[in-house]
């Protein structure tokens, strides 16, 4: 979510301190694991807000968001773990967000809309632009993937 | 839908491989470094909890013990309750006494050049003190039942938990001396 090694460690820390600190404030509504889940996705979206982060979410035309769901669709494009991560790194920060908490975390989009405070035909959009920029990378051949390329 | 659905088929089936990153070492150190200074500091608001807790829970038991004693206590068998009680406390207080002297004397041993930790076991120890001093009143007001011996337990093991806090700072780091002190807690 944070696209650098770096500030994801920095965040790691922050997030076990913090729990650490604020353990007596957990209340076994969830799981450890899911509140510390919570507890790194509010962190880092925080840190990235801060940063000035413009996390690009307009306004949707739902007719929009048809015509690009039927053009995803068509795609076509050799998948790797290696090569989609490396195309996510490239995504503008508000897309990543999004198609990282929905596709990696198993977040909803009603979850997402209230994580992000934006609407959910908002994160579908996000998601499906997320993952057309993705395959536009991949078919294009932008990304350099390490050790392979 | 194929190929579109292929893309989120794909990354369900190989979710795992996306957290192929892990943490370096270091950054455990620092999580367990910057944890035991914030811990230190937490340790001083928790004696304020701990005194707080300890109040409430001696005014709460004290009124509990004298309405017992007003509605309930009998005449019949009171010699026979009293003297079980009685050796009951004398067992509670025997091991909480000596345990916590034991500790305060490491304690003191292990902090002689610091003395501000000893007026601060002082200044924890005189409220619990205080609240014990009532409670072994009620016992010798023959009010002695389950619930004052409760809170008498409690106040010693509170003692008990702000020495082995401590302890657990200022002991020099040896597996023989952590694996004691951990027997020393659950065995309460």
């Amino acid at each position: 979510m944070m696209n650098n090694s770096a500030e994801a460690e920095d965040m790691l820390q922050e997030v076990f301190i913090e729990a650490f600190t604020r353990l007596d404030s957990f209340r076994f509504e969830s799981t450890i694991g899911a509140w510390l889940k919570r507890i790194t996705i509010n962190k880092c979206i925080n840190e990235l807000r801060k940063r000035k982060v413009e996390l690009d979410y307009g306004s949707i035309n739902p007719n929009v968001m048809v015509e690009e769901e039927q053009e995803e669709d068509d795609v076509e494009v050799a998948l790797s773990v290696d090569r989609i991560k490396h195309a996510m790194g490239l995504l503008p920060d508000g897309y990543r967000v999004v198609f990282s908490l929905y596709m990696l975390e198993g977040y909803d989009h009603e979850e997402i809309s209230r994580i992000l405070n934006i609407s959910e035909s908002t994160s579908k959009t996000q998601l499906l632009r997320g993952k057309k920029k993705i395959i536009e990378i991949l078919k294009a051949g932008e990304i350099q993937t390490p050790g392979k390329n | 839908m194929g190929k579109h659905n292929s893309f989120d088929d794909f990354i369900k089936r190989n979710r795992e491989a996306f957290d192929s990153q892990m943490p370096s070492d270091q950054l455990w150190d620092r999580i367990a470094s910057e944890v035991n200074v914030s811990q230190s500091g937490k340790r001083q608001l928790w004696f304020n909890h701990a005194r707080r807790y300890a109040a409430v829970a001696l005014v709460f038991l004290s009124v509990a013990a004298g309405l017992h004693m007003v509605f309930f206590s009998s005449v019949e068998g009171e010699d026979l309750q009293a003297s079980l009680v009685s050796k009951e406390i004398n067992d509670v207080t025997y091991f909480y006494e000596t345990e916590i002297e034991r500790k305060r004397e490491r304690v003191m041993a292990l902090t002689a050049e610091i003395p501000a930790i000893e007026q601060e076991i002082e200044m924890d120890f005189e409220a619990l003190d205080l609240a014990l001093k009532e409670l072994k009143a009620d016992l010798n007001d023959d009010v002695a039942n389950s619930e004052v011996l409760t809170a008498m337990i409690q106040n010693y093991r509170l003692k008990l938990q702000i020495l082995e806090q401590i302890l657990e700072f200022v002991e020099p780091t040896s597996t023989d001396n952590n694996t004691e002190d951990e027997n020393d807690t659950f065995s309460l």
